[in-house]
């Protein structure tokens, strides 16, 4: 059953395969998202193909299938790749007992050689099946086979009775019959006178009294014979059919070994020349099949509707039910993909199976189980099949040792494991020494790892694994799964630079979508976290600054604001607001600072009037500037008179004294000819005066 | 004999005469000029009073001495403003004075010396009344 649902699944896996080709357009075009934004470097399960990911899809180029977003490598389940590691680690079995359990073996299937000088030795064989079956490499199978052929001797001795009780009652039988003939006889030749007086019909009773017993004796004696060649018919098939079930079921366990011995005691045992296999048909009749139930279907229907237009657009569909009315589930699809300029559009595709159940399932099992009793119908291609089993293990053992010596690691392991998988109990197998087997291990952990790594997308390490496998694998290709990183590791790339631009530009939404979108193809990219933290660690020196910023603001202090203008400069970038009062600080700042600076060179003209004037200028803009106080400070002691003039004259302004201001703005400019501060007091209040 | 009397005043006479007027004449035109010349009854302004508070001045007549110094404005229908720096107590001191638009004939230019009648008027500028070369 386990083999007819394999067969289904590979079936369905293939059919699908096959198909997939058809859509590349379809797929290509409507994948935008995926495939054409990971260059395919993204791993089948973070595409979800145009049926999505609840149809099982099966890549026989690299045995690789995909289903619910999952993936993995038919070759490397948990069990058989827990069995093989097992296996490969597990000491090679060349000790004494070993060695005689081998002899052992060979010496009973000697015994029972039609090549044996002494023709075939049962009872000799038989003898030692008990103590082959004491090494821990038979597992006992041995005792079932002794026990297999003791049940064929009772069945036999059984046979004996029934022919010895057969005898018996044919005796017995001729004897009713004789009985029963002379008890037809007419009365008168025993001379019926002692009764004259009876009538004809008396006489008839009484005959037929003494006949009815002897009808009845006859009768059950005859049944009895013919129940009993029955039961001898009976006891001697059912001994053939459990005896050949032994056999299959050792043909499935690939112990062919001991399939070679049971079919040798068979012949021996039933020497009547009927080697029909007789028990895959006996297992099919015993399964319990609903006939009503029928039979599990695969539905697939293609009818594409191909359509070019123009536009641009893109849209699909997909999906899968289950119709509980119909017991049976389906899946559809339809993939409409339109590219900019020249469209395309497809659809039509209808793909289910129908009628799934455990009934059914079991239907097909029993129909899969006598389509292969027809193919294998006699204990000859049983043994005829074992025997090349054994003969291609051997093969399959010296290729890998001779590919192991040619360094080709992934073909001598992909030799061992299939050999390993075909005869895992032969000889040559479990000889193989440990030492040999352990490169292969090495190998197959590290493919896994490399499986595991791809699959959750870990790159760094997929890349050291494939370097490491190219480098001790001759003949593993390192071209495809580096292509396939390496494309990864650009497209995370690209997504990392996206997001720096899009945290440039305070686009939080592409921030977090790139970010995912490069943790997606590569969550242990060292940049990303790199990256992200530079990001993260960016916003809280933003967020810092302009914490900062607004502080210095509102106290005024342009100065602070001024010696760090760069880190205000970059905080500010997303917040015009912000921007506008530090463009304006900064203008300010910046003239305080050429005030300051020409205030300095002034001063070292021997101007202080000068001096003291550009500081008061930035002064009038700044009065909470520190450094333009010191200067001004500085300066009107320097330049007393001047200052004294300049300050009455504003104060007499203020008090608009306008012609005491004015004479002081005069004497100020006497005093100081290029004086702006006086010369524009003069001019103003000459125009108020003359207006 | 009157006659001869009559005759006698001398050259030498005439001369101490003239001599005389002409001395008087130069030392009363130096008076004059000590004086204060043409606005000598007007009080002279004490700039260092007028730098300090012109509104007290307001409505006040001073005499102003001093040399043009630059044009700071004109209104046409105004008048005219200047500078002018005038000496006190050996100082200088510049002064603003307004020439309405009134005495628009004369032609005031830099350096010149003017002796000014001004008043002092409700903006507490010096305004002037007259004004005249000494």
């Amino acid at each position: 059953m386990k083999g007819c649902l394999f067969s289904a699944s590979l079936v369905l896996g293939l059919a699908f395969s096959a198909l997939c080709p058809l859509f590349a357009q379809t797929e290509s075009s409507r994948e935008g998202d995926s495939k054409a934004a990971t260059g395919g470097a993204r791993p089948p399960q973070m595409n979800p193909g145009f049926l999505g990911r609840d149809i099982p899809v099966f890549d026989p180029g690299s045995d690789v299938a995909g289903f619910d977003g999952k993936i993995w490598n038919v070759n490397n389940n948990r069990l058989l790749r827990a069995r093989f590691e097992k296996y490969l680690n597990a000491p090679e079995e060349t000790g004494e007992a070993d060695l005689k359990y081998d002899a052992t073996v060979d010496r009973i299937l000697f015994l029972l050689s039609p090549g044996n000088p002494k023709g075939p030795q049962v009872e000799e064989a038989w003898k030692l099946l008990p103590s082959a079956s004491q090494y821990e490499s038979d597992a006992n199978l041995c005792i079932a086979l002794s026990d297999a052929v003791y049940n064929v001797w009772l069945a036999k001795n059984e046979v004996g009775k029934i022919e010895m009780a057969n005898r018996a009652l044919l005796k017995e039988k001729s004897a009713l019959e004789w009985n029963y003939r002379l008890s037809l006889e007419p009365e008168t030749t025993l001379g019926t006178t002692n009764n004259p007086s009876g009538s004809s019909d008396e006489k008839k009773e009484a005959r037929e009294a003494k006949i009815e017993p002897l009808k009845e004796q006859l009768s059950e004696v005859k049944t009895t014979l013919a129940n009993n060649r029955l039961r001898k018919e009976a006891s001697i098939l059912q001994a053939k059919i459990d005896f050949q079930t032994l056999l299959v079921q050792f043909f499935a366990q690939r112990r062919f070994q001991h399939v070679l011995i049971g079919t040798r005691f068979y012949r021996t045992l039933f020497g009547d020349g009927d080697n029909r296999l007789l028990a895959l048909d006996q297992i099919a009749s015993s399964l319990p099949v609903d006939k009503d139930a029928g039979q599990a279907r695969v539905r697939a229907k293609f009818n594409p509707k191909i359509a070019g237009r123009g536009g641009s657009e893109a849209g699909a569909g997909g999906g899968v039910g289950y119709d509980r009315k119909e017991s049976g589930s389906g899946g559809g699809a339809g993939a409409d993909a339109r590219s900019s300029g020249a469209a395309f559009a497809m659809e039509g595709l209808d793909f289910g199976v129908e009628n799934l159940g455990v009934e059914s399932l079991v239907g097909a099992g029993a129909s899969g189980l006598k389509a292969l009793g027809k193919m294998v119908n006699s204990l000859s291609q049983l043994d005829a099949l074992a025997n090349e089993a054994i003969r291609d293990v051997n093969e399959g053992i010296k290729a890998y040792q001779f590919l192991l010596e040619q360094n080709e690691l992934k073909s001598a392991t992909e030799r061992l494991f299939e050999t390993f998988a075909m005869g895992e109990y032969l000889p040559s197998v479990r000889k193989l020494p440990r030492s040999e087997k352990r490169r292969a291990l090495e190998f197959t952990r590290k493919t896994n790892e490399l499986l595991a790594a791809l699959e959750v997308n870990d790159l760094t390490r997929a890349e050291e694994l494939i370097r490491d496998l190219g480098k001790n694998a001759k003949d593993f290709d390192t071209s495809k799964p580096l292509a396939v990183v390496e494309t990864a590791k650009t497209v995370s790339a690209m997504h990392l630079a996206k997001a720096k631009a899009a945290a440039t530009s305070g686009d939080r939404s592409a921030l977090e979508s790139e970010l995912r979108s490069a943790m997606e193809i590569w969550p242990r990219n060292p940049a990303l976290a790199e990256v992200s933290g530079a990001i993260f660690n960016q916003t809280d020196l933003q967020q810092q600054a302009l914490n900062d910023f607004d502080r210095l603001f509102a106290q005024k202090n342009y100065r602070q604001i001024f010696e760090d203008k760069l880190r205000f400069i970059a905080a500010t970038t997303l917040y015009p607001e912000r921007q506008e009062k530090l463009r304006k600080v900064l203008d300010q700042i910046q003239l305080a600072e050429s005030a300051l600076l020409r205030a300095t060179e002034l001063a070292k003209r021997g101007d202080p009037a000068g001096a003291w004037e550009s500081v008061e200028r930035g002064f009038q803009e700044f009065p909470d500037d520190p450094k333009l106080n010191q200067a001004r400070a500085e300066f009107t002691t320097r330049a007393a008179e001047f200052v004294r003039s300049i300050r009455t004259a504003q104060e007499l302004e203020r008090k608009q004294q306008l012609g005491s201001s004015l004479s002081w703005y005069l004497r100020a400019q006497q005093e100081y000819p290029n004086s702006d501060i006086a010369k524009e007091g003069v001019g103003r209040l000459s125009e108020v005066i003359l207006r | 004999m009157s006659r001869r009397a009559h005759q006698q005043i001398s050259v030498t006479k005439l001369a101490l005469l003239l001599a005389g007027v002409g001395f008087l004449g130069v030392g009363g035109f130096w008076l004059y000029r000590l004086m204060g010349g043409q606005y000598r009854t007007v009080e002279t302004l004490d700039p260092e009073s007028y730098y300090e508070n012109a509104n007290n001045l307001k409505g006040n007549t001073y005499r102003v001495e001093g040399w043009i110094g630059n044009s700071l404005g004109w209104n046409p229908g105004k008048g005219r403003l200047f500078s002018i720096v005038t000496q006190s107590q050996n100082k200088d001191y510049v002064l603003p004075i307004f020439v309405p638009h009134d005495l628009q004939t004369i032609n005031i230019q830099k350096k010149q010396k003017y002796m000014v009648k001004v008043m002092v008027n409700d903006q507490g500028i010096l305004s002037v009344l007259e004004m005249t070369k000494p």
